[in-house]
C-alpha cells in the first residue's frame, strides 16, 4: 500500500465515524436546544396567563376559549402541580395529519382555588427551522471533512515529494555508472538528512566498488607472473632425464593445476574487463560468420567425440557488439556445447527473426540452468571446467541487452539469445 | 645468435635464460629498463624478449628506442596484460610477436625461432631435421626427399616439435600452441590423433620415428 493512500485511508477511517457521530450529536443537541426554547416560551405564556388572571376574573373564560391551545379548568386536585413538559402528537384538521406539539401541564392557584392549565404550542414551525439548521450544519460539516481530506492529501503529496524523488533516484541507481546520487535541497529537516545520508552512502559504495574492481584487476594481474614462473620452472624441470614415472605424474598434476589456475585467472580478468566497461565500441557482427569460423577451430574436438553439427544458418544474424566480445560469446557457447556433449552427440544451431539458438545433446542434470550461469558453478560431470564460461556469456549478454535463456529438456541443453529489436 | 631477455621477475628471467641457453644462443638477461638500455647500447642483438611492465620503465619505451636506432633485432613482447589494445599497440610499435603470461617456454622458443627465421632468412630457409626437410616458403614437407602432404595442423605440430627438438614438450603446451586458449576441454585425445597421423607418415616414408613419448607428460622430438 502506498504511503499516501495509507495516510488518506487512515484519515477517512477516522473522519467518517467522527462525521457521523458529530452529526448525530449535533442533531440531538439542536433538538434539545429547540425544545428548550419551546419550553421557555410555554413558561412565558404561563406567567403571562397568571399575570392576566391576577388582574381580572372575567378574562379567564374569555381567553381560555380563544384557542385550542389553552385549557383552563378547575381541578379536583387541591394542591399545586409542578410544571410538566411533554411532546405530543395531535391531529390537525386543517392539515389533515398528525402534528407535533409541545405541551406544558401545570396548575394555577387563584384565590385559593386550583386550576389545571395546559398550554400547547405547535412545533411545526420549530421543526422546519430545526431541520434547516441541521441540514445546513451537516452540509457544512461534510464540506469541512472533505476539504480537510483534500488539503491533507495535497499537502502530504507535497511534503513527501522529496521522499519519492529520492526513491526514484535510488531505483535507477546503478553502481557501475560510477556516479554519486545528489539531491535538491529540501526544506524538511528529516528529508534533508535522508538525502545527505543517501549521498554519503552511495559515494561510499562507489568508492568500495572502485576499490573492489581495481583489487580484482590487480590480483588477476599479479597472479599472472607467479603462474608464469611456475610454468617456466616446470618446463625446465621436465627436461631432466632422470625423472621417474612417479615424479612425472606429480609434475603433470602440478602443470594441470597451474594451467587451470591460469585459465580461471584469464576468465576473471575478462569478466572484470567487461564489468569495467573496457569494451566500448560496438560494431555489427555476423554471428553466422563467427559460428562457421569457430566450428573450423573446434573441428578436432568435434571429430574426437563424433559430434554431428546441424548448422541451419542460411542468412546472416547480426548483433551490435564489441567484436572481441562477440568472439568470446560464440566460442564460449560452442565450447560449452562440445564439452558438455556426449559421444556421437548432436549440436543444432538455428535462428529465427530475433532468436539465435544453440542446442546440444548432453547428460541429464539436476542442476537448475540459471544456477549454471553463476560464477564457479559447474556441473558435477565436469570437474575440469572453470565454471566461468557461462558467467562470461551472461555478463556479455547483460551488457548488450541480449536476453539469455538456458533450459534443459531431458538430455537436450538449449541456449537462446534473444536480441533486442 | 645473441638474445636479450628483459624481465623484472628474477625467477622467471632465470628460467627463461636457463631454457634458452640449452639452444645455440648467447643469452643476456636484464632485470630493469636501465639494465636493458645498457645492454642494448653495448651489444647487437638478434632478438629481444621484453616484458612491458618493468619497475623503472616500460618495455614499450625500449622498443621505441630500438626502432629509433633502426635496430634490426626481432622483438617479442611478454606481458601479463592480455588485452587486444595492448597487443595491437605493441605490434604497431614494431614488435614481431606478443605472448601473454603465463606461457610455456617451449612456446616462447617456437616463437623465438620463427622470429629469427623471418629476420635472417626472410622465410626462404629450408628447415632440416634428420630425414625431414621443410621448405618454409611453400610449407612443403619432404621425408627422405619425397614430398609428403601434411595437413595444416600436422605441419604446425611438426614445426613446433622441430623448434623444440631435444626438449620435452608437454601435452598442454602442444594444445596451447595449436589451439591457443580454445582447447580447454580437459582432454588431449585430439592431440593423440594428430600425433598418430604424424607417426604414420614417418612410417610410410620409412623415415625414423623421431617422436619419443615421455610417460604422462608429453613428447620429445630427437634424433634416434
Amino acid at each position: 500500500m502506498k504511503l499516501l493512500s495509507k495516510y488518506s485511508g487512515a484519515y477517512i477511517l477516522v473522519a467518517i465515524p467522527l462525521f457521523l457521530i458529530t452529526s448525530v450529536v449535533y442533531y440531538y443537541l439542536t433538538l434539545e436546544v429547540i425544545s428548550n426554547q419551546a419550553d421557555e416560551s410555554l413558561k412565558e405564556d404561563k406567567s403571562y396567563i397568571i399575570e392576566q388572571l391576577d388582574e381580572s376574573d372575567e378574562i379567564i373564560d374569555m381567553f381560555l376559549n380563544l384557542s385550542d391551545d389553552y385549557h383552563l379548568r378547575e381541578t379536583t386536585v387541591d394542591k399545586a402541580v409542578t410544571d410538566q413538559f411533554s411532546t405530543i402528537m395531535l391531529y390537525d384538521n386543517r392539515e389533515q395529519e398528525e402534528e407535533p406539539y409541545r405541551q406544558l401541564y401545570t396548575s394555577i392557584n387563584k384565590n385559593g382555588e386550583f386550576y389545571e392549565l395546559t398550554i400547547r404550542k405547535s412545533l411545526v414551525e420549530y421543526n422546519s427551522l430545526v431541520y434547516t439548521i441541521i441540514v445546513i450544519g451537516i452540509v457544512f460539516l461534510g464540506f469541512l471533512t472533505l476539504s480537510f481530506a483534500l488539503i491533507n492529501s495535497q499537502l502530504a503529496g507535497k511534503i513527501w515529494k522529496p521522499f519519492y524523488e529520492a526513491l526514484n533516484k535510488l531505483k535507477d541507481y546503478k553502481v557501475e555508472t560510477n556516479e554519486v546520487l545528489l539531491f535538491n535541497h529540501s526544506s524538511i529537516e528529516e528529508f534533508q538528512e535522508l538525502n545527505s545520508v543517501i549521498s554519503a552512502m552511495t559515494s561510499r559504495i562507489q568508492r568500495d566498488f572502485t576499490h573492489q574492481k581495481q583489487f580484482s584487476d590487480n590480483v588477476a594481474h599479479e597472479i599472472q607472473t607467479p603462474l608464469a614462473v611456475i610454468n617456466a620452472n616446470m618446463d625446465i624441470l621436465i627436461q631432466n632425464e632422470n625423472l621417474g614415472e612417479r615424479e612425472l605424474e606429480v609434475i603433470q598434476s602440478i602443470t594441470d593445476s597451474s594451467l587451470k589456475l591460469s585459465r580461471i585467472n584469464k576468465s576473471l580478468l575478462l569478466l572484470s574487463k567487461i564489468e569495467n566497461n573496457r569494451f566500448q565500441e560496438k560494431v555489427k557482427v555476423d554471428l553466422k560468420l563467427l559460428v562457421t569460423n569457430y566450428l573450423k577451430v573446434f573441428d578436432d574436438q568435434l571429430k574426437e567425440n563424433d559430434i554431428k553439427v546441424v548448422n541451419e544458418l542460411e542468412r546472416s544474424f547480426y548483433i551490435e557488439i564489441h567484436s572481441v566480445l562477440a568472439e568470446v560469446l560464440i566460442s564460449n557457447l560452442l565450447q560449452n556445447a562440445i564439452r558438455h556433449n556426449i559421444k556421437k552427440g548432436v549440436i543444432n544451431i538455428s535462428f529465427d527473426e530475433n532468436t539465435f539458438e544453440i542446442a546440444n545433446t548432453g547428460r541429464k542434470t539436476k542442476m537448475a540452468p540459471h544456477k549454471l550461469m553463476e560464477k564457479f558453478v559447474k556441473s558435477p560431470n565436469q570437474p575440469d571446467s572453470t565454471g566461468l564460461g557461462l558467467s562470461i556469456v551472461k555478463q556479455i549478454c547483460e551488457k548488450y541487452d541480449i536476453s539469455l535463456n538456458y533450459r534443459i529438456e531431458g538430455n537436450i541443453h538449449i541456449v537462446n539469445l534473444l536480441r533486442s529489436s | 645468435m645473441r638474445i636479450l631477455v628483459v624481465e623484472d621477475e628474477p625467477k622467471l628471467l632465470k628460467s627463461i635464460l636457463e631454457f634458452l641457453k640449452t639452444e645455440d644462443y648467447i643469452c643476456d638477461g636484464a632485470l630493469s629498463y636501465r639494465e636493458a638500455t645498457d645492454h642494448v647500447s653495448t651489444y647487437n642483438y638478434d632478438c629481444l624478449i621484453v616484458d612491458i611492465t618493468l619497475g623503472d620503465g616500460s618495455g614499450l619505451e625500449l622498443i621505441k628506442i630500438l626502432k629509433l636506432y633502426k635496430s634490426e633485432a626481432g622483438i617479442i613482447i611478454i606481458s601479463a596484460k592480455d588485452s587486444l589494445e595492448d597487443k595491437i599497440h605493441g605490434l604497431e610499435l614494431g614488435s614481431d610477436d606478443y605472448l601473454t603470461k603465463p606461457f610455456h617456454l617451449s612456446e616462447l622458443n617456437a616463437r623465438l625461432r620463427a622470429v629469427l627465421r623471418r629476420k635472417n632468412y626472410h622465410g626462404q630457409e629450408n628447415l632440416k631435421f634428420g630425414e625431414i626437410r621443410i621448405e618454409l616458403s611453400r610449407k612443403a614437407v619432404y621425408l627422405k626427399e619425397t614430398e609428403v602432404y601434411f595437413t595444416p595442423k600436422e605441419y604446425e605440430l611438426l614445426l613446433f616439435f622441430i623448434a623444440n627438438q631435444n626438449k620435452v614438450v608437454t601435452k598442454t603446451s602442444i594444445a596451447d600452441h595449436m589451439w591457443e586458449d580454445e582447447y580447454s576441454f580437459g582432454s588431449y585425445d585430439f592431440i593423440y590423433s594428430h600425433i598418430k597421423n604424424l607417426r604414420k607418415k614417418f612410417e610410410d616414408s620409412a623415415c625414423p620415428d623421431y617422436l619419443k613419448t615421455i610417460y604422462g607428460i608429453g613428447y620429445k622430438f630427437e634424433l634416434a
